[in-house]
């Protein structure tokens, strides 16, 4: 349920069309919408009180940014001290450190991480045998439910310096090749490990798309003579064009919280100039040192510049005629066209 | 317990000796407002007033006394334990109690028979939250942040204190002084015997306002050895920094998946004798990363881990050194002495042949060594702000009972449980903890008030004799650090420099850095509240 910018309500049903509703007209005053869809209203309140107490009033917590904060003194007992905090962050060169590897580790991941969710999708969904397909699927989504501890764990047991690779290559008489500790090669380890425990759960939204697919598409497409991969590429994804779009857009919201529980058990072990993000530095700075303020700083840069991510690209979905996280004002290009394809 | 390299450096506070705890009490401040000059001479009457008084109780007399602060050791155990708690202390109140615990975290009720014979002994209904030591410093952090959420009785480690510690005790806990101090504690028999020296380290913001848990002067941290595979191999004890080099590589065989050494940081700077944080270099304060023995201790430690002496883990800190070490991994191991004991007790049924002992302490010259006296307590339990008076008094009947000393049905209790459940008497009379015990025990009923430490693990008389010898000797080199005892809250914004100088020394082990770096890292950490720190810490020398 969507609100464009002439306050008219969109209500989408279901997946598509047939049931969409428009519930508006010329000569309708905002309290006659009001009155007529006053159940829905209704319905959406404690969702929305819940939003509100959860989400928007712990912001105004952000104000300790602005404060020596001490959580003994409170709020209101602890002294302003303007944008200080800001101005020993900005001075601060282990908060530029975690800065530059948070936004690394961000597009790192954002580039070797987010296609493979896809790709293992496709080649799933390219699978005939439902069994063979079961087996793969849970195969694959199983690491996503090990926490953090087990994964890394499971990764010093394999590739630490007394794991089994390294054993391996003490066998052959070589020397081991350092994975656990060396900081050169640390964004791919930490990439793999993201890779190794939830691309197969990031696959079953992918799966989910695919499978709503109208079948009848592919028929056509392979009547007018499309191969396997014609076929992937004309039908499969424009399919899923706007699931991927929306997801990369989310992600990119998410894309500077970047692992803290994945980082801060391996920081000691490739050292701190590597493996220090934003996460860790505020819980190092704000939790362990108890310097609150000048950590609630370095959270609030770190959302303002994840807003602006979000926003950014969702304004880039809308240049490109994607509907990304939501619908633009008025007539978007997008509804032209799905009202194009109904007609 | 933890195997801290350093355990003064991860506190945010040190303790007060006389006559520096005088200075917060008369002012009656924070840390950091502390500066205020006092008399002396006052200020020592008034923290003399807030000590209980010491009444000298000793049901069994020691093999070995305590000398310089170690801890007194019995061999035999008394047949007949005196009883000093006839009655059930508890009114049958229900408690909540938060407590740190070194191991696995203990099963709850129903299925803990141990917190249930306790619930029984102390007639009161404790709810026990048991949490992973490791996890201390963040959870204290946490919890203390919001005072209504502490629990009716938190027990706090000193290292795992957080910053503003000394906001967080006036907030959260209630004061014990009109409970405790001078006479008033006398009809608690068991916290009279607690040193005064301990109860110094319970005086916060001038105020006594917890119950200790004792440390012993020499629990730091010592090298231990597997001494059934040195003896399969021939090889004797170190008595110098290349000794010890020579004795890695011997034992070090990576095919084989055997080191040297595990964790060596955490022995080195003992070795070096590395002062905790200050010592006086011509009138003028020098930390110790300024110190030449820093240098030394970290450039040797160094060139372990260059010669592929050290367990590859013990870089990246994951596993357990413990479990290292019994699995014969790693062959030398340092770790805090009352580790020794407890390592013992947990796998003395399930590795054959293991045989754990300490190397004597030596000099990296093979001169004479020196430790440095460790603060009175390692951890301090508070009861919570608001409790009313008659609940305050039922926990400090119940503090009581557990502070029983060894010779007391009561200290057979809460360390050995109920018989033939938890513990079973061998031919000498010694009880043996079960299994069972040390699932559900973990320390939980020890952590939140004991009596001044003993040791006194009968059942194993081959360690107590060792532990003898080695105290012996030990003994004769502990000396009193700059600023013993003394309570001393570091402003918050100094509190995370440690943090920057504990990467480095990750860094140069790693190898991602050299000792040439040394110099820069030691100019930021000044830079960065190093020397402020100074500043701040002489002022409480000045006084």
């Amino acid at each position: 349920m969507t609100a464009n910018r002439s306050g008219t309500l969109v209500v989408e049903r279901a997946a598509q069309g047939p049931h969409t509703v428009q519930a508006s007209g010329a000569g309708r005053t905002r309290w006659t919408q009001i009155r007529h869809d006053g159940a829905r209203y209704l319905m959406v309140l404690p969702a929305l009180a819940l939003v509100l107490l959860f989400d928007y009033v712990p912001v105004l917590g952000n104000i300790v940014a602005f404060q020596s904060y001490s959580p003994y003194k409170g709020i209101l007992g602890s002294p302003f001290n303007g944008v200080a905090n800001f101005q020993r962050l900005a001075s601060n060169t282990a908060f530029w450190d975690a800065l530059v590897n948070t936004l690394a580790i961000a597009a790192v991941q954002l580039v070797f991480f987010f296609p493979v969710p896809i790709v293992l999708a496709l080649v799933l969904n390219s699978l005939i045998s439902v069994r063979v397909r079961t087996v793969l699927q849970s195969i694959t989504y199983l690491p996503h439910f090990f926490s953090w501890v087990i994964v890394i764990t499971v990764f010093q047991q394999v590739f630490g310096g007394a794991g089994l690779l390294a054993q391996w290559f003490r066998s052959r008489g070589w020397e081991p090749w350092q994975v656990m500790t060396n900081a050169d090669t640390f964004l791919a380890l930490v990439t793999a490990q993201v890779v190794w425990k939830d691309a197969g759960w990031g696959m079953v939204v992918f799966l989910a798309a695919l499978a709503a697919i109208d079948p009848t598409q592919y028929e056509a497409a392979a009547v007018d003579g499309a191969n396997r991969m014609r076929r992937m590429w004309h039908v499969t994804l424009p399919a899923l064009r706007p699931v991927i779009i929306l997801l990369l857009i989310l992600r990119l919201g998410h894309s500077l919280t970047v692992g803290f529980e994945q980082l801060i058990l391996q920081r000691t072990a490739v050292g701190v100039r590597a493996a220090e993000v934003l996460d860790t530095f505020v819980y190092y700075n704000g939790i362990l040192n108890g310097n609150w303020g000048m950590a609630a700083a370095a959270g609030l840069i770190k959302g303002l510049v994840s807003l602006l991510l979000v926003v950014g690209a969702n304004k880039v979905a809308h240049l490109f005629g994607e509907p990304g996280i939501y619908q633009r004002g008025g007539d978007s290009s997008h509804h032209r066209r799905r009202k194009a394809r109904r007609r | 317990m933890s195997t801290s390299p350093n355990p003064l450096l991860r506190r945010r506070s040190l303790l007060f000796g006389a006559a520096g705890l005088a200075v917060g009490a008369a002012a009656g401040c924070t840390a950091e407002t502390a500066g205020t000059p006092t008399d002396p001479a006052e200020a020592s009457q008034a923290i003399s007033k807030l000590l209980p008084n010491y009444v000298e109780f000793n049901p069994v007399q020691p093999a070995f006394a305590s000398v310089n602060g170690t801890a007194p050791v019995y061999k035999t155990y008394p047949k007949e334990p005196v009883v000093t708690v006839p009655q059930p202390p508890g009114k049958g109140s229900s408690f909540s109690l938060m407590v740190p615990v070194s191991a696995g975290v203990p099963p709850t009720l129903p299925e803990n028979k141990y917190y249930s014979a306790m619930n029984e002994a102390l007639n009161a209904k404790f709810t026990v939250n048991a949490f992973l030591m490791a996890e201390a410093s963040a959870k204290y952090a946490t919890l203390l942040a919001s005072p209504k959420d502490v629990p009716d009785w938190t027990v706090i480690t000193t290292a795992g204190q957080p910053a503003r510690f000394d906001e967080a005790v006036e907030a959260c806990f209630e004061d014990l002084t009109p409970y405790l101090a001078g006479s008033a504690v006398e009809p608690y028999r068991n916290l009279a015997t607690i040193t005064s020296e301990t109860w110094q380290s319970c005086v916060f913001n001038g105020k006594l306002m917890s119950l200790p848990y004792p440390r012993a002067s020499f629990e730091n941290n010592a090298l231990f050895y597997r001494k059934d595979i040195l003896d399969k191999r021939g090889l004797g004890a170190p008595k110098s920094a290349a000794d010890l080099l020579a004795l890695a590589k011997e034992l070090t065989d990576p095919a084989a998946k055997m080191w040297g050494i595990d964790t060596p940081w955490a022995i080195t700077q003992y070795i070096f004798g590395v002062v905790p944080m200050w010592k006086l270099d011509g009138g003028k304060l020098v930390h110790r990363y300024e110190t030449e023995e820093y240098a030394a201790a970290l450039e040797y430690t160094v060139s372990l881990f260059k010669a592929g002496v050290v367990h590859p883990d013990a870089l990246s800190k994951t596993g357990n050194p413990r479990t290292r070490f019994t699995a014969a991994n790693s062959i030398l191991y340092p770790a805090g002495l009352p580790g020794w004991r407890e390592t013992l007790v947990n796998v003395r049924d399930s590795v054959p042949g293991f045989d754990m002992q300490v190397f004597p302490m030596f000099h990296h010259d093979g001169g004479k060594p020196i430790y440095y006296w460790m603060p009175p307590t390692s951890m301090n339990s508070f009861i919570k702000k608001g409790t009313s008076p008659d609940r305050i008094t039922e926990l400090l009947g119940i503090a009581n009972y557990l502070a029983a000393p060894f010779g007391t049905k009561e200290f057979q209790m809460v360390r050995y449980g109920l018989p033939e459940v938890h513990h079973t008497l061998n031919a000498s009379g010694s009880p043996v903890q079960t299994e069972r015990f040390q699932r559900e025990y973990r320390g939980t009923f020890l952590y939140p008030c004991a009596p001044n430490r003993p040791e006194a693990e009968t059942s194993l008389p081959a360690y107590l004799d060792a532990l003898i010898t080695f105290l012996k000797d030990t003994s004769q080199y502990i000396v009193k650090p700059e600023f013993f005892g003394r309570n001393i809250s570091v402003p918050a914004d100094l509190t995370g420099l440690d943090q920057q100088m504990i990467d480095f020394e990750n860094d140069l082990f790693a190898n991602r850095k050299s000792m040439s770096d040394l110099k820069a890292a030691i100019s930021q950490w000044q830079g960065a509240g190093g020397n402020q720190l100074r500043d701040f810490y002489g002022k409480y020398r000045d006084q």
